[in-house]
């Protein structure tokens, strides 16, 4: 009897240090981010995973914050689906500091109040806030006049071709039409060498392009109705998923790559319609590719490009608010533009920062582009089903008309937000 | 297994399996001090509290947002069953989701537990170098299924490794498939690489209930003039039957609930034209791309109605003790 009830005071003695260590442990690593190296405190910053040279750029703006402000910066990358582990820790009150946004995604956080109007960075002297910034690039980051997120970089699409592979066709130049890239991609096509004239992926992030260079749309200007449905968009499909349909085209996993980029660096797709972002996976991936990039062929109501940008945002209910000013402002200010859009080699959405070299093509491209800007939900919700007819109809599977009349249902579906 | 109709195999052997089996049943009910009641429930307090509030609380929390609007930003809305007649009737990936998981389940767990206990047949022989193979035919199962999709991703490439070997094997003849990029073989793929990831698994289990078979019963066996797969068939079989069920039950729960091979080779999207797209994958999309929580929430449960009628049929049919 006696030895069972000591036992038990084991156990229970045991419950008690597992549950003070666990309370205890806890206490201790929230505690342990102060860091007694820098007097001001620190701010969480959030990214998304990105390549090597992006990833540079963040390091070397990290490291200049902290050593001009004194704060650390607790600096986090966000790998896999980004928004689902920011909405979770938006919910859980422990969302960082700072962070980056995606155009096509920050109506979900403006609409829900999870971001901090940024409205207080008009009054700070010296910042050049908006007044700097190109305002066609920052508009779809206000919400009802006021700032959620401030612009970092953006980075139009354009028409990259393989040099190599065009001098061996016998082609002078880039096509700067239509119909020249169709001839062109027929021409370039060797089925032999398993090389495919342009890499097409089904992706609406491409081939929405074609559509605003046909003279359609997606959605209309206010973002309440799907336009998609148009002779526009049927010429448009028509042309890009024609382009496989005739063998002068393939999609990246049918020859061999994982996206557009990747055909386009292991040489097997003569020409791809990408943005900069593949600027620094040619120089440290495909280092052996002679390449030249053009703005994108003009289509049948002349030029069109889709601009995608990314923001700096403020979490709402943040901790840190001061610290997290400070970030933000240095972020956005004139040096920071500097460093990233350098070090990161993308166009700044700032006039003040001077345009690196090589980029002058996609400022150019910005004109006349469409920015990727989308109400709540809807990218994720459309995007795929869309992508999917397009595949559809590059294997005919579907007509062309029968795919666009499937994306007007789909997207107008996306648009009301079910149950 | 009916005694009445042994077949071939003599009754002396019949007779071996039925005492083996009445000597497993034998356990008699001691009642336990009230201290030691205490103890045992002190012990089990922690994983039970969170058994409770991770396990049973989230369900309770599923089952409630599953008549829900939520789109995680936002508080959630009461919208009755709208979102069970959003998975059944409006939405038809879910339907697409719903087939090709039972497709996958269908196909994966007879092949996968048959090779499982031919490999465990096989390794339980005195063969040379018997420790190798035991070690090669487990080695899938400790490796992360992400790493080896990963892989999978290169070796199914339309230039992969896997159409280079064809090519080559056949002088250039054949031309595989797209194997990741068409949608009638994307599938049918990730069914190959589960199959050759989970068997090692399971072969460990038959072989731990093929050591467990008396050797006399065998010889029993063997005496009645049992031919190999006679008795294999007549008196293995029936002796490892909790085995088989644990096998089975768990083939099935985990295949219908296939999820990172085809999130990370369809790169999530559930791709080409939803052939990957499988129940699990459609919650995870809904709730954490789509924001469609309540959706996600239904369609968990419904996945949870499947999972549970078939746990119950299969233990019907093969039932969890060597009865």
């Amino acid at each position: 009897m006696r030895r069972t009830i000591s036992a038990v005071h084991i156990a229970i003695a045991i419950v008690m240090v597992l549950s003070a260590s666990l309370i205890l442990g806890n206490r201790a690593l929230a505690a342990t981010p102060h860091h007694a190296a820098f007097a001001g405190g620190s701010v969480t910053f959030a990214t998304w995973d990105s390549n090597p040279t992006e990833k540079a750029a963040q390091q070397k703006l990290v490291a200049n914050f902290q050593s001009k402000y004194n704060i650390h910066v607790n600096f986090e990358v966000l790998s896999g689906d980004y928004n689902a582990q920011l909405k979770s820790r938006i919910t859980a009150g422990t969302a960082p500091d700072v962070m980056y946004i995606n155009s096509d995604h920050i109506r979900d956080y403006e609409t829900t109040g999870a971001l901090k109007n940024l409205s207080f960075l008009k009054n700070v002297k010296g910042l050049g806030f908006p007044s700097e910034f190109y305002s066609n690039l920052q508009a779809g980051y206000n919400y009802k006049g006021a700032p959620y997120a401030v612009v970092k970089d953006v980075s139009p699409l354009a028409l990259w071709y393989n040099k190599d592979l065009f001098a061996a066709a016998g082609i002078k130049g880039p096509p700067t039409t239509w119909a020249q890239l169709k001839t062109d991609a027929c021409k370039l096509t060797d089925k032999s060498k398993k090389i495919t004239g342009i890499a097409t992926a089904p992706d609406p992030a491409r081939w929405l392009a074609f559509v605003q260079e046909a003279g359609g749309s997606l959605l209309n200007k206010a973002q309440t109705k799907a336009t998609i449905q148009s002779s526009a968009a049927v010429n448009a499909l028509s042309f890009y998923a024609g382009l496989l349909r005739s063998g002068c085209a393939a999609r990246p996993d049918q020859v061999g790559g994982s996206w557009q980029g990747d055909a386009f660096g292991k040489g097997v797709a003569a020409m791809a319609i990408e943005g900069n972002w593949l600027t620094s996976a040619m120089q440290q991936t495909y280092p052996s590719i002679h390449y030249g990039v053009a703005v994108l062929p003009k289509g049948p109501k002349g030029y069109s490009n889709l601009a995608f940008t990314a923001g700096y945002a403020m979490f709402a209910r943040t901790k840190n608010l001061k610290n997290a000013q400070t970030l933000l402002e240095y972020l956005i200010s004139k040096p920071g533009e500097t460093v990233w859009t350098h070090v990161a080699l993308y166009v700044p959405p700032r006039k003040d920062v001077k345009l690196i070299t090589g980029t002058a093509i996609y400022q150019t491209s910005i004109k006349g582009s469409k920015d990727w800007f989308f109400p709540t939900g809807f990218a994720d919700r459309a995007l795929t089903p869309i992508g999917n007819d397009i595949q559809a109809a590059q294997d005919g599977k579907m007509s062309y008309t029968a795919a666009v009349a499937d994306m007007q249902q789909k997207a107008s579906a996306a648009l009301t937000s079910a149950p | 297994m009916a005694t009445g109709t042994p077949g071939n195999v003599q009754p002396a052997a019949v007779a071996a399996v039925g005492r083996i089996r009445g000597r497993r049943r034998g356990s008699t009910r001691v009642p336990y001090k009230r201290e030691e009641v205490l103890m045992g429930y002190l012990f089990v307090l922690i994983p039970m509290a969170i058994f409770i509030a991770f396990f049973i609380g989230a369900m309770v929390f599923d089952f409630w947002i599953s008549f829900n609007h939520w789109a995680i930003l936002d508080t959630p809305r009461w919208v009755g069953s709208a979102n069970y007649n959003y998975i059944f009737h409006t939405d038809p990936v879910f339907w697409t989701a719903i087939k090709n998981t039972i497709t996958y389940a269908v196909v994966v767990v007879p092949i996968q537990t048959v090779i499982a206990f031919m490999l465990a047949l096989i390794v339980n022989q005195n063969i040379r170098g018997k420790t190798f193979f035991r070690t090669t035919f487990y080695f899938p199962s400790v490796t992360s299924s992400v790493a080896i999709s990963l892989i999978f991703i290169f070796i199914f490439n339309n230039f992969g490794l896997l159409n280079t070997l064809l090519g080559d094997i056949s002088g250039g003849h054949v031309t595989g498939a797209n194997w990741i990029g068409d949608p009638a073989y994307a599938l049918k793929s990730i069914m190959g690489l589960n199959i050759w990831t989970t068997t090692g698994t399971l072969m460990v289990v038959f072989l731990a209930a093929l050591q467990d078979v008396p050797r006399e019963v065998l010889e029993a066996a063997a005496l009645d003039g049992a031919t190999g797969i006679q008795a294999i068939v007549r008196v293995v079989v029936p002796l490892i039957r909790p085995a088989l069920f644990f096998v089975v039950a768990n083939g099935v729960i985990g295949t219908l609930q296939v999820f990172d091979q085809a999130f990370i080779i369809s790169q999530g999207s559930g791709g080409p034209q939803y052939s990957t797209m499988t129940a699990v994958l459609y919650i995870y999309n809904n709730a954490f791309a789509n924001s469609y929580y309540g959706v996600a929430a239904a369609a968990s449960f419904v996945l949870f109605a499947f999972i549970f009628v078939a746990t119950i049929l299969i233990r019907r049919f093969i039932g969890e003790e060597a009865a």
